[in-house]
């Protein structure tokens, strides 16, 4: 009987000896400066580096010409044709050799890039927007197709840095009005603010 | 005609002489008596399915082995039933307490002079008999050599009605003990203890002398039974036997002595005992524990084409056994067991910290402008706690009934009431940012049983077969009747029962 009794307390106390944990809380973080808010074809869509996967990627591209480009893109990590993102391309306006260095005051700086034909440092190729739909259809606004209320506006420069990379960047906000196309079908972008950082 | 005869007519004289008023009073307290041990038994059958419904709890458990001595109490008033159904029929008899193999020599008062107080009667706290017995029917003696045993039944029966005819019984009460012996006559004409012996009397009363003779059990039902009583047959047996004192009318009045003694083991009448059990007893023992070991299958289920859960999983725990019947029983015990291979359910924490980050475009040569083949990324890094259950633990608590085939075999059926202790979990940390995942550590820990479900239940059915001494394998058929996660929390729409196959050893504790 007193064998019973001690059983019973054992497995009683096993039983509430077992401290019962809480799983962790997720935290996320709340700082974040790059993002875009675009409406396209009247759907909204609102994308933020550092949410949901996405990230802000930044880069300096030369091609054959010896043409210096700033590249940022807002995209999801870990895909190939990625769904919901954006590209854009600011081309600088002038030719350089290969030994100078890239002059951000002369790929960027506030003013409105027109789609159309026009003047020199308003045309079409200087600027190019590439956005990929949810369904991974790719549209650009590179052609002639853009109407003359088409434009890209720089709206302001900001001076920044980065520890990791050990280069500066500037923090751009931008508006934007344009067509989209594929080749066969297109896509209205309006409205779109767009706050990325470029390095250079 | 030999002594013997001789004592059989005496006897039979004296008891046709013998006639008993009929007494209302005692017809009353006979019946009061049966209707007292009909509450009881009722009171016990009460008490005993309530604690199986309510004995899914421990206290059902604490309170029935506190209650355990008054099973046993009732567990003799069972045996006894027999017994109070022959005085219920046969009021004038007398039903002497239990039986006893004890050898003992037939034993005669040498003295006729020798008071009643010095006699077997006396010491027993009889009294003498006052009134002789007269009208007496002498029957003829039996010799008996069954180890039957009449119980006394302490009411003052024996103030019968009519001339008391003492008819053989045969009576179940085996267990029986010490009862004290009983006045036959409440009015003093006769008084009657109980007496058994194993040895054949072969002395011849003696007129003159307080005889003492045995009573003698039948070997059938059919067959008369002497108890000493007037009006019943006096006679001679060799087991068990009372002692019938007579002395001259006009000495003493006539006195019936019915002695109980304690068993002495006798190889030959043990022999006679065991093979006169009217049944055998199919319970391993009225109340004791078990201990029980083994191992239990669960079939686990099925989540998006993956098996989950089917794994052998160990169980021990201790049972609580008590008769109920002969053949029934009920047990309520509290094992350890769990469920293994779990892997669904899976939780993540993720501590988010936003910040740059370099890629860099392997293959590259010595870059031509600066900043060639590298990529600035900004956005998330995380330190993820991945927490994935592996395995439930539980503390069981199962109501069973239990069905004894034989003494080899059960079967049972039951309700299992579980209680989850602890939830065995797997956690994994690493970092994850745009292109890498670095992997810090994995552990496993308890204590994660949000989301399942604390109690849940199963009924049962098992076969039960003696191994060897007090060791039996269980096997046993169990059916989950709950779902032991919550779908919400895990965003998993399953029901998950805990089903299986539970094989096991049981050991009985059974004092030796």
């Amino acid at each position: 009987m007193k064998a019973f009794y001690y059983i019973l307390l054992v497995l009683i106390f096993a039983g509430t000896a077992c401290k019962k944990k809480e799983y962790p809380k997720s935290v996320s973080a709340e700082d974040n400066p790059f993002y875009m808010k675009l409406v396209v074809d009247g759907q909204a869509l609102e994308i933020n580096a550092g949410k949901n996967n996405y990230y802000m990627y930044s880069s300096i591209a030369r091609d054959s010409s010896k043409i210096y480009s700033l590249v940022g893109e807002f995209k999801q990590s870990g895909c190939s044709t990625c769904p919901n993102s954006l590209r854009i391309q600011i081309v600088d306006s002038k030719t350089t050799t290969a030994a100078t260095a890239l002059d951000i005051n002369s790929v960027l700086s506030l003013r409105d890039y027109r789609f159309v034909s026009g003047p020199a440092d308003t045309v079409l190729s200087k600027v190019i927007l590439q956005f990929t739909d949810t369904n991974g259809l790719t549209f650009t606004s590179n052609n002639s197709a853009q109407e003359a209320s088409s434009v890209l506006r720089v709206i302001s420069i900001e001076d920044s840095f980065s520890d990791v990379y050990n280069r500066p960047i500037k923090k751009v906000k931008l508006n934007v009005n344009c067509k989209l196309f594929n080749g066969s079908q297109f896509k209205l972008l309006q409205s779109a603010e767009i706050v990325l950082g470029l390095v250079y | 005609m030999n002594n013997e005869e001789k004592f059989k007519h005496k006897l039979k004289d004296l008891l046709d002489e013998q006639d008993f008023p009929y007494s209302p009073a005692n017809w009353d307290k006979a019946s009061a008596v049966l209707d007292k041990e009909d509450k009881r038994k009722r009171r016990f059958l009460f008490w005993l399915f309530t604690g199986l419904g309510v004995g899914l709890s421990l206290f059902g458990i604490l309170f029935y082995m506190n209650n355990s001595k008054a099973a046993t109490a009732n567990t003799i008033k069972k045996n006894t039933d027999s017994t109070l159904a022959v005085a219920d029929k046969h009021p004038n008899q007398v039903m002497p307490p239990a039986n006893s193999s004890k050898d003992e020599p037939e034993k005669t008062n040498p003295d006729p002079q020798t008071p009643p107080s010095k006699t077997k009667a006396s010491n027993a706290g009889v009294a003498p008999v006052q009134q002789p017995m007269l009208n007496a029917t002498p029957q003829p003696i039996t010799k008996n050599t069954k180890p039957e045993t009449v119980t006394a039944h302490n009411s003052g029966l024996a103030t019968a009605p009519t001339k008391m005819q003492a008819n053989a019984q045969p009576s179940n009460t085996k267990k029986i003990k010490n009862n004290p012996p009983k006045i036959f006559n409440e009015n003093n004409a006769t008084i009657v203890a109980t007496k058994t012996n194993s040895e054949t009397t072969k002395s011849t009363p003696k007129p003159d002398t307080l005889l003492q003779t045995k009573t003698a059990v039948p070997a059938s039902p059919e067959a008369p039974i002497a108890t000493g009583l007037p009006g019943s047959t006096p006679s001679v047996s060799s087991n068990n036997q009372a002692s019938v004192a007579t002395s001259e009318p006009e000495n003493s009045p006539t006195q019936i002595v019915v002695e109980e003694k304690e068993p002495t083991p006798s190889p030959k009448n043990n022999a006679t005992l065991i093979s006169e059990l009217p049944l055998p007893q199919t319970i391993p023992a009225n109340h004791f524990f078990y201990l029980e070991a083994g191992a239990y299958y669960n079939t686990g289920w099925t989540i998006n084409s993956d098996k989950e859960a089917a794994a052998v999983n160990p169980m021990a725990g201790i049972t609580y056994f008590t008769g109920v019947t002969r053949r029934v029983g009920l047990s309520l015990g509290a094992y350890y067991t769990s469920l293994g291979q779990l892997k669904f359910g899976n939780k993540k924490a993720e501590i988010a910290k936003n910040g740059f980050g370099i890629q860099t475009t392997e293959g590259a040569a010595a870059p031509a402008y600066p900043g060639q083949g590298l990529t600035l990324v900004y956005g998330q890094e995380k330190e993820v706690t991945s927490i994935t259950p592996t395995s439930l633990h539980y503390l069981v608590v199962p109501a069973k009934l239990q069905f004894f085939i034989s003494e080899k075999q059960a079967i049972t059926c039951g309700y299992s009431f579980a209680y989850l202790l602890d939830v065995r979990s797997k956690v994994e940390t690493y970092t994850e940012n745009y292109s890498t995942r670095i992997y810090k550590g994995s552990y496993t820990t308890g204590g994660y049983v949000e989301g399942f479900k604390t109690y849940c239940s199963q009924i049962s059915v098992a076969y039960r077969r003696r191994l060897y001494k007090n060791i039996w394998v269980n096997a046993e058929l169990l059916y989950g009747l709950s779902d032991l996660r919550d779908d919400t929390f895990f965003g998993i729409n399953k029901y998950e029962r805990a089903s299986g196959i539970n094989l096991g050893l049981t050991y009985n504790l059974l004092k030796k």
